[in-house]
């Protein structure tokens, strides 16, 4: 027996010899460029949107984390991260969304352009539903995670992250400078009919309260003068309190509201349970955070789904 | 295949996560004897608290999180000595008592708080140069006091009574031990997370002890399982695009089962 288990420990320590050997870091990096085109690796699904219709065929756009995964569950594996380090610009949507973005900064190569976008727009505070403007960027670590990340729901804020990404790809690549201004010129036109539509749409309604289950919807609710009101804090994995929850049950009923909305991708307990508890029937909203298989495979786009969101806001709060 | 190292976060990942493993497994080889093996998960959970904590007061979480985990593990020992409770039912009520209070307080902090769930399997891929200087020192200086008092600390882990009577000042090495492990546990969690820290600890020196031979070459069989299984862990999480934590857990597991198949009784 004793044979058995040297010969064993030999082997094991020879195998873990080889393996180290074989493995061995040599040599320096080489970037694996599937096009000539200088490559952009986007987070979110906002920023996708907005830099594939700004980009056209002038610049390879990737995105990172994968189209029908939920954003907050992801992280990167080891091919993501070369991906980005093989890129020439890396935007991600910033604010604490990404909680993996933060510590991946200091480790990505020298040459690799990194663009937080949240500190390119209007951000509101997570804890004032009525807060007011934020004009400029903040510097300042502490604060960061107090705003609200899910700001890409403010047709006002798709509009600066385009003409960001405009800037920033003519950087990029000079030579295609006009192409991305008339790209962004024609996709900032699209957003701004959205937004109209908005307008329009929510103009008259019977009731301005949006009652949902994650308050993804701060800047859909302000930038259309609702009133957002939620039952939990900004991250979809925290638990209600029943405080909280007995809360909303009753402004849902002094307000008569006859929709509660939860987010879609998302479970809807929560939202189950109020609309058990008042009557009142639950729909999912999109927050945009990503976009679900079955969505990506009926070609949905930023426009389409807000314009279906439009809908179901509208018969919710029973607008003319 | 050797390409995958020729990237910089790959070389940091691979050193990181040596650094861990021969730290985890060294230190891991006492509690394991010990039947103290949820130590190691119990403090993963009580430094998530100074993280949360941390991130409450917007300081650095990493140092809070050495605070936190370095108090509860003098806590836990000192119940553990001067009370004589049951071990395992003071690491169970840490254990689930810091979890419910790290909770808490990540509610208090009221901001969108993903950041946390990124404690929770560590992010061995972000690791920045910085990191590993810290890890690197915090290791060295751990490493040496294990190894400096490695035969009293196996004369404790074996019989901590006659290791009392023949004259080893066991309290203070036993304060020693659990501030060492509080620390490489701490600074762990960024790298491979609350969750797989444990996993290092204590499966490599549970394979190697299996195969039923003296402290030493044991000790050394844990160190080259573990080291062996952050290796072929990240090789394996680059070529499949698996999570990188989790991984290594499972080359752990591997090790474990074989050791348990080579060594039928």
């Amino acid at each position: 027996m004793d044979l058995k288990k040297e010969t064993v420990f030999g082997a094991v320590i020879a195998a873990a010899v080889a393996g180290v050997v074989f493995f061995a870091p040599s040599g320096a990096p080489k970037a694996e460029s599937s096009s000539s085109l200088p490559s952009v690796s986007v987070s979110t699904f906002s920023l996708y949107e907005s830099a594939r219709a700004v980009a056209g065929e002038g610049l390879e756009i990737r995105t990172i984390i994968p189209l029908g995964s939920d954003a907050h569950m992801f992280s990167p594996t080891p091919k993501e991260v070369a991906r980005i380090g093989n890129s020439s610009l890396f935007v991600y949507s910033g604010a604490g969304f990404e909680s993996w973005a933060e510590p991946l900064r200091a480790s990505l190569p020298q040459n690799v352009e990194v663009l937080d976008m949240s500190k390119h727009v209007k951000l509101i505070r997570s804890e004032e539903t009525h807060a007011a403007h934020h004009e400029e960027s903040h510097e300042d670590e502490h604060d960061r995670g107090a705003y609200d990340p899910h700001y890409w729901l403010d047709i006002d804020n798709m509009i600066l992250m385009t003409r960001k990404l405009e800037a920033e790809f003519s950087k990029l690549s000079p030579a295609n400078a006009d192409l991305f201004h008339k790209n962004a010129a024609a996709y900032v036109a699209e957003l701004q009919k959205l937004k109209s539509e908005y307008a329009n749409g929510l103009k008259e309604c019977r009731s301005r309260l949006l009652v949902s289950n994650h308050d993804a919807f701060g800047y859909l609710a302000r930038s259309n003068s609702l009133e957002s009101v939620s039952v939990i804090g900004l991250s979809s994995d925290e638990q209600p309190s029943a405080k909280n929850i007995a809360d909303i049950v009753a402004l849902v009923k002094e307000h008569g509201v006859k929709t509660v909305f939860f987010e879609a991708l998302i479970n809807d307990n929560v939202a189950q349970t109020i609309s058990r508890e008042t009557g009142a029937r639950a729909v999912s909203l999109q927050p945009l955070e990503n976009i679900s298989e079955d969505e990506l495979k009926s070609r949905e786009t930023y426009l389409s789904v807000m314009r279906q969101n439009l809908h179901k806001l509208r018969e919710a709060m029973e607008c003319r | 295949m050797l390409e995958m190292f020729d990237y910089p976060f790959m070389q940091r990942a691979l050193i990181a996560g040596t650094i861990i493993a021969l730290l985890a497994s060294l230190s891991g080889s006492f509690i394991v004897l010990r039947r103290y093996s949820l130590l190691s998960e119990t403090l993963a959970h009580v430094s998530l608290v100074g993280v949360a904590v941390g991130i409450l007061l917007g300081t650095a979480p990493l140092w809070m999180a050495v605070a936190a985990a370095l108090a509860a593990s003098w806590m836990i020992e000192y119940l553990r000595s001067a009370h004589g409770l049951y071990s395992d039912s003071i690491l169970s009520i840490f254990l689930s008592g810091s979890l419910a209070l790290s909770v808490v307080i990540i509610s208090l902090a009221g901001s969108f708080n993903a950041s946390l769930f990124s404690y929770l399997f560590g992010s061995i891929l972000s690791v920045s140069n910085q990191d590993l200087w810290i890890m690197g020192g915090f290791g060295a200086v751990g490493a040496a006091l294990l190894l400096v008092f490695f035969k009293e600390l196996y004369f404790i882990a074996f019989d901590e009574e006659v290791a009392r009577a023949s004259g080893i000042r066991v309290a203070l090495l036993n304060f020693m031990l659990v501030s060492v492990i509080a620390i490489i546990i701490a600074l762990s969690i960024r790298v491979v997370g609350t969750l797989l820290i444990g996993a290092l600890m204590v499966i490599p020196p549970v394979a190697a002890i299996r195969f039923g031979m003296g402290f030493y070459p044991t000790t050394l069989l844990s160190l080259v399982i573990a080291l062996v299984s952050v290796v072929v862990g990240l090789g394996a999480s680059y070529l499949y695009s698996l999570p990188s934590g989790a991984a290594i857990v499972l080359c752990l597991l591997a090790f474990f089962v074989a050791a348990l198949a080579i060594n039928r009784r």
